[in-house]
């Protein structure tokens, strides 16, 4: 479900560097408890 | 952050670059944080804060001293939570190893509730590398195990060429591990930043 969710997320960016199309690679590394989000304050001030 | 000045805080410089104040005296450092509180608590919980909270990451690791990300598991009837945060001269925090069913929120540079935990001065500052170099224990060994375990780190509205950076990097593990794959999402992307990632 969240497949999705992380696709919108892409979405909400201008711009991603790399740009995420290794979607496959995160979700199942997000699975596999192997992925880590970071957030920081540009978070708030691009929302 | 021009809502300082907006809210009139008192200090007597601002280091821009650093995002470090020098404040006269210590009322002013209090105020200061409550002004910063104030600003957080304005934000309001929106539709990618909810979002994110439904991607079952391990760990959600914040930079800023906000509880946003506590507010959303619990507004959108998620677990809590684990919750953690860089202590001044304390030791970290006990957790349990993060999973997706039991995930983590650290904010790393301090948390709105303790104010002594925020970094915004270079006093805050010297006693944050202290603990990290000379005592290694800016975060819960547990979690920094987990850190150098993941295959992907994903950043999210992460300043890229802010000092703290390459201090949280290094706390991954990930200048020694080559293979590291690094997802980032910014508004103003540069050749700069590009070849950080790309590093």
């Amino acid at each position: 479900m969240f497949y999705r969710i992380i696709l919108s997320l892409k979405k909400m960016s201008v711009t991603t560097i790399p740009p995420i199309p290794e979607i496959d690679e995160i979700h199942d590394s997000i699975i596999e408890n192997k992925c880590v989000l970071v957030l920081g304050p540009n978070f708030y001030a691009d929302a | 952050m021009s809502f300082f000045k907006q809210n009139k805080v008192a200090y007597q410089e601002h280091y821009e670059e650093e995002e470090l104040f020098l404040f006269k005296q210590a009322f002013e450092r209090t105020k200061a944080c409550r002004q910063i509180k104030h600003f957080y608590n304005e934000i309001p919980i929106n539709e990618q804060l909810r979002k994110i909270v439904q991607i079952p990451f391990h760990v959600y690791l914040t930079i800023t001293p906000d509880k946003l990300l506590h507010k959303t598991f619990e507004k959108s009837g998620h677990p809590p939570p684990q919750i953690a945060y860089y202590k001044k001269d304390t030791e970290p925090q006990k957790i349990k190893t993060p999973t997706k069913s039991n995930p983590l929120v650290y904010n790393a540079f301090g948390i709105l509730d303790n104010k002594e935990s925020m970094i915004l001065t270079h006093d805050d500052l010297y006693h944050y590398f202290k603990t990290i170099f000379k005592q290694g224990r800016s975060m819960p060994q547990q979690l920094k195990t987990t850190l150098n375990e993941v295959d992907n780190i994903v950043f999210l509205g992460v300043p890229f060429r802010k000092w703290y950076m390459h201090l949280l990097l290094r706390e991954f593990g990930d200048h020694e591990n080559k293979d590291i794959v690094r997802h980032a999402a910014d508004q103003n992307i540069t050749d700069d930043i590009r070849n950080f990632c790309d590093q």
